[in-house]
């Protein structure tokens, strides 16, 4: 899944660093939480003293990843390591429509981080990512909202917070908000309906120059077969 | 319901914020109309895999207040409100499908998208209104699984309501209820035993088919406060935000309207023919001998036909299975139209640290039906009464759901098209005429 994202090297240490984390955790027995590149789509269990890492990841290339990640598992001492991981296509056609979502952030800082969280870590599939701090700027921006989304950014901008806006595929939309929900200090993530993708479009609403788009390989492919 | 997503005149560049010069094409809406038109389609190897939100929504609709309102209905009209289930299947799926309908394009729940749209003080009496129901109705719920269990076991239902609610509460926060909650639909299966039993019962069936198909209106309290009651535990406040956050959890988007449509179909139709058999065997049953029900007893006799003597066994299991369903559903979409309203973090799928208030309010919701249960009150008028006020608050709550789903702001492409409209509409219309009704056979007849 991260293939095809533009990670920053600190991005993939952080990643790195979270990934191995992860492995600890569920070594521990924190089987729960969701794989940092994978998330839900993978899961970690126990079949007496065997590793059994079940799910699904979309590319060749990941599964290998995954291979050696299960080195973390060995370097623990687990030596029984059973792979029951598929490669499949995500459930949903994507590459249709696209959702932006709206997340509400108490102060500057913590959407600074969340948009870096957002862009480095490539674990939300965006195409364009936005911050909208309080501001003249913020004005013509949020007009460009509709109501009752312009309102509520509005209100929130003049008690001072900050909002990130987030576009990505409506099948990423679940995945996203609770990522955002969950890991970041959002006060509120509400989405907007979604809408159809514009063909040969490559960014929804980023500012052009400051966030480049991101697209998730499933959303190029199906872009590339529109065109073809 | 299912054609109508992408309509040609959408201006989508309003919502997203694009200019109209960079915005979607027509070309583009046509090729997404067309390709979501492939992706929605149902294989027919997917319909056993459909059961979600919908069939489990149809499961909790026939908790132990709709068991107990249907039955006592039935025994007080006989089979004179019959029409009234036919009249509200198709107003309960489509309403039903517009609050599923809101989870798989916003994203967002019920609750969330009243407080923006409408604003906090409209929010806020939607969602206190729904608590209150809701917690009478857990109060209620557990008041007669205990009852239940007091009529195989002899010793005081009061011992069973604090286990039952615990037992309760550690399936909700403890245990992955989405996956508890399909082994407890088959509980409720035992539910179905009410449709032999009514063929059992022999009823006249010629009289059951025209009180079923012929609308049959009698302006008298009793007659009207059931009609209130029936269409409130069809036709149930909770279950709407109990849809929406259903879908949201289980991640179902766009590409699944046509499989949440065919799912609560399935759930609705089920739960409505249970109730339309419950009202024949009680009509046949009880109320061809005169017999009302008072007691836990009482409308355990409707299962005799089918059983004899162990009625009350089955009547047993199939309560403590529904209510098991249901009281987690109840507390449940408690916090999330709570957590929404203030937009705290919610959701069963998350643990008790990562949404702490929801899970409070989903704990002091069971704990404030514990002391509704243990008050000593009336367990079968208790479940009535709570179904009337379901029956009263649901009008405004139809309409907001009709208002948000026909809204383009909010639904942006695929608002619910010109059949679901209609229908809504007379959902709110019967639902507000039933109230009407009633609140005026109260003032001039009083309460029966």
């Amino acid at each position: 899944m991260a293939e095809g994202r533009e990670i920053e090297p600190s991005g993939h240490d952080l990643l790195a660093e979270q990934v191995r984390a992860w492995w600890m955790a569920a070594l521990m027995g924190d089987t729960l939480s969701p794989h940092p590149v994978h998330g839900e789509a993978l899961s970690v269990s126990f079949d007496d003293d065997t590793l059994v890492l079940s799910g699904y990841v979309t590319t060749e290339m990941e599964l290998a990843a995954l291979h050696d990640e299960l080195d973390i598992a060995r370097e623990c001492g687990i030596s029984n390591v059973r792979v029951d991981v598929e490669i499949r296509e995500p459930p949903g056609e994507q590459g249709l429509l696209v959702q932006t979502l709206i997340v509400i952030f108490p102060n500057e800082v913590l959407a600074q981080f969340a948009l870096a969280y957002v862009e480095a870590l490539g674990r939300i599939a965006h195409e364009a990512a936005e911050l909208i701090l309080p501001g003249a700027e913020a004005r013509a921006r949020i007009a460009a909202l509709d109501e009752p989304y312009a309102s509520l950014v509005r209100r929130h901008l003049d008690r001072g917070r900050a909002a990130v806006l987030v576009t990505v595929d409506e099948t990423e939309a679940f995945h996203a908000r609770e990522l955002l929900d969950e890991e970041t200090r959002s006060l509120e993530v509400v989405v907007l309906p979604p809408h159809p993708r514009r063909r040969g479009a490559k960014q929804t609403i980023s500012s052009p120059g400051k966030h480049d788009a991101v697209m998730s390989r499933p959303a190029r492919a199906a872009e590339e077969r529109m065109r073809a | 319901m299912n054609g109508e997503q992408i309509t040609s005149d959408a201006p989508s560049h309003v919502v997203t914020g694009e200019t109209p010069a960079t915005s979607s094409t027509q070309q583009d809406i046509e090729t997404t109309r067309a390709a979501l038109s492939r992706v929605q389609r149902i294989r027919f190897r997917e319909i056993l895999a459909i059961v979600g939100p919908g069939v489990i929504t149809g499961g909790a609709d026939n908790d132990p207040a709709g068991i107990t309102t249907y039955s006592v209905v039935g025994a007080q009209s006989g089979f004179a409100q019959n029409w009234l289930l036919l009249l509200s299947t198709p107003l309960l799926i489509v309403v039903q499908q517009m609050a599923a309908r809101i989870g798989n394009v916003t994203k967002n729940d019920l609750a969330t998208l009243i407080r923006i749209r409408y604003g906090m003080p409209i929010a806020t009496l939607a969602v206190g209104a729904t608590a209150i129901a809701n917690i009478i109705t857990i109060g209620a719920d557990l008041v007669m699984m205990a009852a239940t269990l007091e009529l195989v076991t002899g010793r005081s239902y009061v011992e069973f309501v604090v286990p039952i609610a615990a037992f309760a509460a550690f399936l909700t926060i403890f245990l992955d209820y989405r996956t508890t909650q399909r082994y407890l639909l088959w509980l409720a299966g035992v539910f179905a035993c009410y449709i032999v039993s009514a063929f059992l019962a022999r009823p006249n069936w010629i009289d059951v088919a025209k009180s079923t198909f012929l609308p049959h209106l009698t302006l008298d309290t009793t007659y009207l406060l059931g009609a209130v009651g029936l269409l409130g535990t069809t036709i149930t406040p909770y279950l709407f935000f109990w849809q929406t956050s259903g879908e949201i959890e289980d991640r179902r988007g766009v590409q699944d309207i046509r499989r949440s449509g065919l799912d609560i179909i399935a759930g609705m139709v089920w739960s409505n023919i249970v109730a339309l058999f419950i009202l024949i065997v009680t009509g046949a049953v009880l109320h061809a001998h005169g017999q009302k029900i008072v007691t836990a007893a009482d409308a355990a006799k409707a299962l005799e036909p089918f059983v004899g003597p162990s009625a009350k066994y089955l009547f047993t299991v199939g309560i403590v299975g529904s209510g098991l369903l249901a009281v987690p559903v109840l507390a449940a979409s408690t916090a999330y139209a709570m957590a929404g309203l203030l937009g705290w973090r919610r959701g069963l799928a998350r643990r008790v640290n990562a949404a702490p208030a929801f899970y409070l309010v989903l704990g002091l919701a069971l704990l404030v039906g514990v002391q509704l249960a243990i008050a000593g009150v009336d367990p079968i008028k208790a479940l009535f009464y709570s179904q009337v006020l379901d029956g009263l608050i649901a009008a405004p709550l139809v309409l907001l759901l009709l208002l948000l789903t026909t809204n383009r702001a909010i639904m942006g492409d695929f608002v619910i098209g010109w059949t679901s409209r209609i229908i809504g509409w007379v959902a709110v219309a019967v639902l507000v005429a039933a109230a009407i009704a009633f609140a005026y056979s109260v003032a001039t007849q009083g309460l029966p």
